[in-house]
């Protein structure tokens, strides 16, 4: 039997830990903070897209009662920083923004900020700040940008990246090989975690930065901290706050160096909270990108070659963008065995809101348009896209052709097949879709992701493991809770390694003065890498305790077992001690402390897969779309905490039906945010929200803890495409401009209406 | 203007300016930040209390409209220290996560029950209709209030 | 916000005397679900509120002398729940019912509703079809009776003073053999604004299958939600059938058409009202 075949909490489903708290609305997330003799900052943002500043009028807002002090650029250091270095000496982060802009680059760009005693004081002094532009035309499309390049957003030029890679051999001209080609355009997205961005920071006399943040690394706010306010790293303290969900939006230090800024000046606490229309602008967005994928397939449906063009809005500031373009071209690979694979891309500023990584990380971006170009060539080659996909999907023990590595035990196949069985695609997919005004269709979509950050950055973690006097455990890590569910999936590999109650363990969250190094909660890596660690430094910690017990028992170690907490000899008279006995004589009889720290570092980075079958139906009359069947298939390794990879992937999938149909920053020819508000800026709310079935692919083989993979992010990269496939087969159409509004679906079905004449 | 009320059953007498919002007054002067904002504009039910027993969006409401009303929030709904059979079933079935809208959505299938103690799931989907979570897809929160409802 | 006062009448001859104080930067609220945004977002010169949410008697559905009248105070809840709407005036209860979320219909008013005279109010064009009138108070404590076609002038623009407020709608009670069906199309199924929304009423009684009497009215079509009487006209004397729903369909198109020509919005809402036609004879059928 394998060790997994008999787990008493791995594979059990359990909450969150701190649910018991949220249900009683006693966690303090970082939007509730308080500290005594707290200031409050609001922001003035830019109201226009692009334009120097030429003066900024204080005069009324200073009047305002309360108002301590107002910042803009002309009282702040110019010194530029990138909010998505990670790392010191991070490459690929271009330093292109400072505290607050003399140069406006996008509506919501950074102009000033009030720091007052109370909210009310601070909004009322942003209104009656008066700021003079003068106007530059703004760029709002890639195109736009590359086209109109005398016109530069920032002194670099409009383009800030190109690259062209290339994986496998250009294969020799086929003559049987059938050619498709497709563009698919992706649009701006609200990561719209329920809490808005908060964070408070504080300077105290001893010369020591502490900020509370929303953020998902604190490692990476550190460094950018210190180095921006030249403190030393061990005055500069981090601390992650609750958190009301991130999906990437809180992963980098955007407004971190503001408030900390702030607070160092005053030498006061500040806080700063985000309303929703500042979250929309001025945070972060899903990249928009457009892609024109061209295939070669053989007739009998074997890919031959993909050429891939990709033009990435970044928006007004770089941040993530170049790392987020080049992860984009490795994850095809990933999915299917192409034997030659070119993809370029052009990584453009425009004056539009900033871009960032989002849920999947460049996953959905390039995904969702490559898996609407397989539905092209199956229409093209008259052959089951299922069909085409189970033709040139990975293998287990593939290797990777972006990377050289293997993709580890790869289950895609499985996933598909699994799913369409479950699903019953064959019956479905031929069927006739209706004449009426309602017309069916289903779609499917497959995705690959990754696990971890191996060989593309640096990959460890770090955690301290110490017994108590009663035998229970304190696991020190730097773990950011998101509401994934972390902490719990921590605690639980833990007490299945130390065999002992789940509630004898306690899991510290990241806080710089007091986690060892961790780099956060991204890149699919925690349950991968992290929990991995735990595994490992929870193995160390129980043969520490079983060296102690033989000690203490006189007894050699083989001669010796622990089960629930208590430590047994093979074949005594039942002589054992408890834990608690363990760490109490130990400590105070032996002169030893149980503790081990450990580092463990990632040496592989198999692929996360899924696969989603959806049936839309869809309304003629109005375009709109209403989804009745919806099925996800994940090859997760193994589920830490089931219940939990069931609610990480229902989540996913309400972000890529919102990603498919929905949700759009829009922004205006004069680069204006036209949707700043949850009133027209919709995600799917319950009553459009379709069941879902899940089905897990448990088939383990790889590096994680007791075989686990990642699942957060994966999941949410098959849905849209899978939607959209599925209303393309609803209705006879080829859309790929997202999102499917009821809008275009209509002009669609008028188009081919008049084709038909 | 001096405005009297009830909060969880507490009663209170304070004078406020009369257009403040009902959030402000909890979060700020009553220090019940359980409920939460997440928009400020009645889209995203992370602010819903019961009102006189309705489900309302305290960002929505000026303190002036609560004179002798009776207000619960989520503080509110655990009683002599037992949780509500609907606090429990939202653990039990992983209906939190990040755990933001937690409280809102406590408080609307709250109001739901309270009126009609055995919905239906689109009875219960419509009661949350006004609550939007990021998270969980929903799933996990009708199967909470199903439970409870059974 | 701190320094807003407000009014908080209790009756209507207090509601009198607040109005007599009333500036044209004082504003009435009733279930606040659209000014506390307004005033939060500091869009609005307004320094004092008059709550209208104490006023007794504002709240209430009657039916008589010939006339249903909801008091102004009354809730969309409320409306949902009357059973004297949903046997005469069903298009209305729809309407309501797809307002916002429950949060939102437990606090907003049908005369909060018709004083923002938003475009895409849903309750608005069931009241235009069904004829109402508002009854208006001043501050002299008249009363006066305005057709809600006439109260509504402009995009979010009413002919209210700012010394009125409307202190309930009414429409003539329908009688025997009156259908009346409401239709709405938002980017989401439930608390979404309408992208377009459509009302029709009329007589049409089993044996006849006759229509007589047709008022028609749609919403989100220009700046204010409006009848449209050339379909009234050519809806009167027709029979209740999917004949009648082909004719009306493109008849609507048309006028939309025309209606809102040059917008972007134009040529979805041109194909979309076609949807809406059918499902609302075909409820009309089914009544």
């Amino acid at each position: 039997m394998k060790l997994v075949d008999k787990l008493k909490y791995v594979g059990h489903t359990y909450p969150v830990h701190d649910a018991y708290q949220k249900v009683r609305g006693e966690v303090v997330y970082a939007s509730d903070m308080k500290l005594r003799n707290m200031l409050y900052a609001k922001l003035l943002l830019s109201p226009i897209a692009h334009g120097n500043i030429t003066g900024i009028d204080i005069s009324d807002a200073e009047k305002v009662p309360g108002v301590v002090k107002i910042f803009s650029h002309l009282n702040t250091p110019d010194r530029r920083f990138s909010r998505y270095r990670i790392i010191p000496d991070q490459s690929g982060c271009p330093e292109d923004e400072r505290l607050f802009t003399d140069k406006v680059r996008f509506q919501g760009d950074r102009v000033a900020a009030v720091v007052a005693r109370s909210p009310e004081a601070a909004s009322k002094a942003v209104s009656l700040i008066r700021v003079k532009y003068e106007e530059i035309k703004p760029l709002v499309t890639v195109s736009q940008a590359l086209e109109e390049s005398h016109i530069k957003i920032h002194d670099s030029g409009n383009l800030i990246q190109e690259y062209d890679l290339m994986f496998g051999d250009e294969p020799d001209h086929t003559d049987n090989a059938v050619a498709t080609g497709t563009t698919t355009a992706t649009q701006k997205m609200h990561h719209a975690a329920m809490e808005n961005h908060a964070y408070t920071a504080d300077y105290d006399s001893g010369g020591k930065l502490t900020i509370w943040s929303s953020c998902q690394g604190v490692y990476g706010v550190r460094t950018i901290l210190a180095d921006l306010l030249d403190i030393s790293y061990n005055n500069v303290r981090v601390i992650k706050a609750p958190i009301g969900g991130s999906f990437g939006g809180k992963q980098e230090a955007i407004f971190e160096p503001l408030v900390a800024f702030m607070a160092k000046d005053l030498r006061r606490p500040v806080h700063l909270a985000l309303d929703r229309e500042e979250a929309i602008v001025a945070t972060m967005t899903r990249p928009a990108t457009e892609t024109t994928i061209k295939s070669r397939v053989s007739d009998d449906g074997r890919i031959l070659s993909c050429d891939l063009m990709t033009l990435f809005d970044a928006g007004a500031y770089a941040t993530s963008s170049i790392d987020n373009a080049y992860a984009m071209a490795k994850k095809v690979p990933r999915l299917y065995r192409v034997p030659y694979y070119r993809h370029r891309c052009s990584v453009v500023y425009t004056n539009t809101p900033v871009a960032g990584g989002t849920r999947g990380w460049g996953g959905p971006e390039i995904l969702t348009p490559f898996e609407i170009h397989m539905d092209a060539v199956a229409r093209d080659l008259r052959m089951d896209p299922i069909e085409l996909r189970l033709k040139n999907l990975v293998h287990p023990g593939d290797i990777d052709k972006a990377t050289g590595f293997s993709l580890g035990n790869a289950r895609i196949i499985d996933c598909l097949e699994k799913g369409a069985m479950e699903f019953r695609w064959k019956e479905r997919y031929g069927s006739f879709p209706g004449s009426g005004r309602y017309r069916r269709g289903v779609g499917v979509a497959c995705a690959a992701h990754k696990n971890g950050m191996y060989g593309g950055f640096p990959e460890h973690s770090t955690m301290t493991i110490k017994m108590n006097e009663d035998g229970g455990f304190i696991l020190n890590a730097c773990l950011h809770e998101v509401g994934c569910g972390t902490l719990t999936s921590i605690r639980l590999i833990a007490a299945e390694m130390l065999d002992v109650p789940v509630d004898m363990i306690t899991v510290s969250e990241a806080d710089t003065e007091n986690s060892p190094y961790d780099f956060g909660s991204y890149g699919s890596r925690v349950t991968y890498i992290c929990g991995e660690c735990a595994k490992r430094t929870a193995s160390l910690v129980k043969d520490k305790i079983m060296n102690c017990a033989s000690v203490i028992m006189r007894t050699p170690k083989q001669y010796l077992y622990a089960e629930n907490g208590t430590v047994f000899r093979i074949n005594g008279e039942r002589e054992s001690l408890t834990y608690r006995e363990i760490a109490t004589i130990s400590k105070t009889q032996n002169n030893t402390d149980i503790v081990v720290t450990h580092t463990y570092h990632g040496t592989s980075n198999p692929g996360a897969y899924g696969a989603h079958f959806v049936e839309a139906e869809v309304d003629t009359g109005t375009g709109t779309v209403r989804l009745t069947d919806y099925l996800a298939v994940h090859d997760v390794g193994k589920a830490i905490n089931p219940g939990m990879v069931e609610g990480q992937i229902l989540g996913c999938v309400q972000m890529g039906i919102g990603y498919a149909l929905y949700e759009e920053i829009k922004v205006s020819e004069r680069g204006r945010v036209i949707n700043n508000s949850f009133k027209n800026y919709h995600l799917v709310n319950a009553p459009d929200m379709p069941d879902v079935r899940v089905m897990l692919v448990e088939a383990g083989g790889d590096d994680g803890p007791f075989e686990a993979k990642s699942i957060g992010e994966v999941a949410t990269v098959p849905s849209a495409p899978a939607v959209i496939n599925a209303v393309n087969n609803a209705i006879g159409t080829s859309l790929s401009d997202m999102p499917l509004t009821p809008e275009k679906i209509m002009a669609a079905l008028c188009r081919a209406e008049t084709e038909k004449g | 203007m001096v405005i009297s009320f009830r909060v969880n059953g507490e009663e209170y007498s304070m004078d406020l300016p009369p257009a403040t919002r009902l959030i402000d007054l909890l979060r700020n002067n009553l220090g019940l930040t359980g409920t939460k904002e997440g928009c400020g504009e009645g889209e995203c039910g992370t602010c819903t209390v019961i009102m006189d027993n309705v489900a309302v969006n305290s960002c929505l409401v000026p303190v002036s409209q609560i004179r002798g009303k009776e207000i619960m929030t989520v503080e509110g709904l655990e009683k002599n220290g037992e949780l509500d059979a609907l606090q429990d079933s939202f653990i039990r079935n992983g209906a939190v996560q990040c755990g933001f809208c937690t409280p809102g959505m406590l408080m609307a299938t709250k109001a739901l029950l309270m009126e009609n103690p055995h919905p239906d799931e689109d009875e219960i989907r419509v009661a949350i209709s006004g609550n939007l979570c990021r998270c969980t897809g929903y799933s996990s929160i009708i199967n909470a209030v199903k439970d409870v409802a059974k | 916000m701190d320094n807003i006062q407000v009014m908080t009448p209790e009756s209507l001859p207090e509601l009198v005397e607040a109005l007599k104080r009333s500036t044209f930067s004082t504003r009435p609220v009733a279930g606040g679900t659209d000014l506390m945004i307004s005033l939060r977002r500091g869009k609005m010169g307004c320094d004092t509120l008059i709550d209208l949410s104490g006023v007794r008697e504002m709240n209430f559905i009657k039916a008589e002398e010939g006339f249903i009248s909801i008091g102004a105070g009354t809730t969309f809840t409320d409306i949902v729940k009357s059973e004297i709407l949903h046997r005469s005036a069903i298009s209305l209860t729809v309407a309501s019912g797809s307002i916002g979320s429950p949060q939102i219909r437990n606090r907003a008013t049908i005369g909060g509703n018709i004083a923002n005279a938003s475009p895409a109010a849903d309750s608005i064009p069931p009241l235009l079809m069904l004829e109402a009138e508002a009854v208006i108070i001043n501050s002299k404590g008249e009363y006066k009776t305005v057709p809600l076609e006439d109260l509504l002038v402009d995009y979010e623009k009413t002919s209210l003073n700012h010394d009125e407020v409307i202190v309930s709608i009414r429409f003539p009670e329908p009688g025997a053999g009156y259908r009346n069906a409401f239709s709405k199309i938002g980017s989401r199924k439930t608390v979404t604004i309408a992208k377009l929304s459509l009302a029709v009423g009329g007589y049409c009684s089993f044996e006849e299958n006759r229509l007589s009497r047709v008022r028609v009215a749609l919403g989100s079509v220009g700046k204010s939600a409006r009848r449209f009487r050339s379909v009234e006209t050519f809806l009167e004397g027709r029979d209740l059938s999917s004949e009648t729903a082909d004719l009306l369909s493109e008849t609507l198109s048309l006028e939309v058409e025309s209606a809102i020509s040059g917008r972007s919005s134009m040529p979805y809402k041109r194909e979309a009202v076609k949807a809406l036609a059918y499902e609302v004879i075909e409820r009309l059928i089914g009544s």
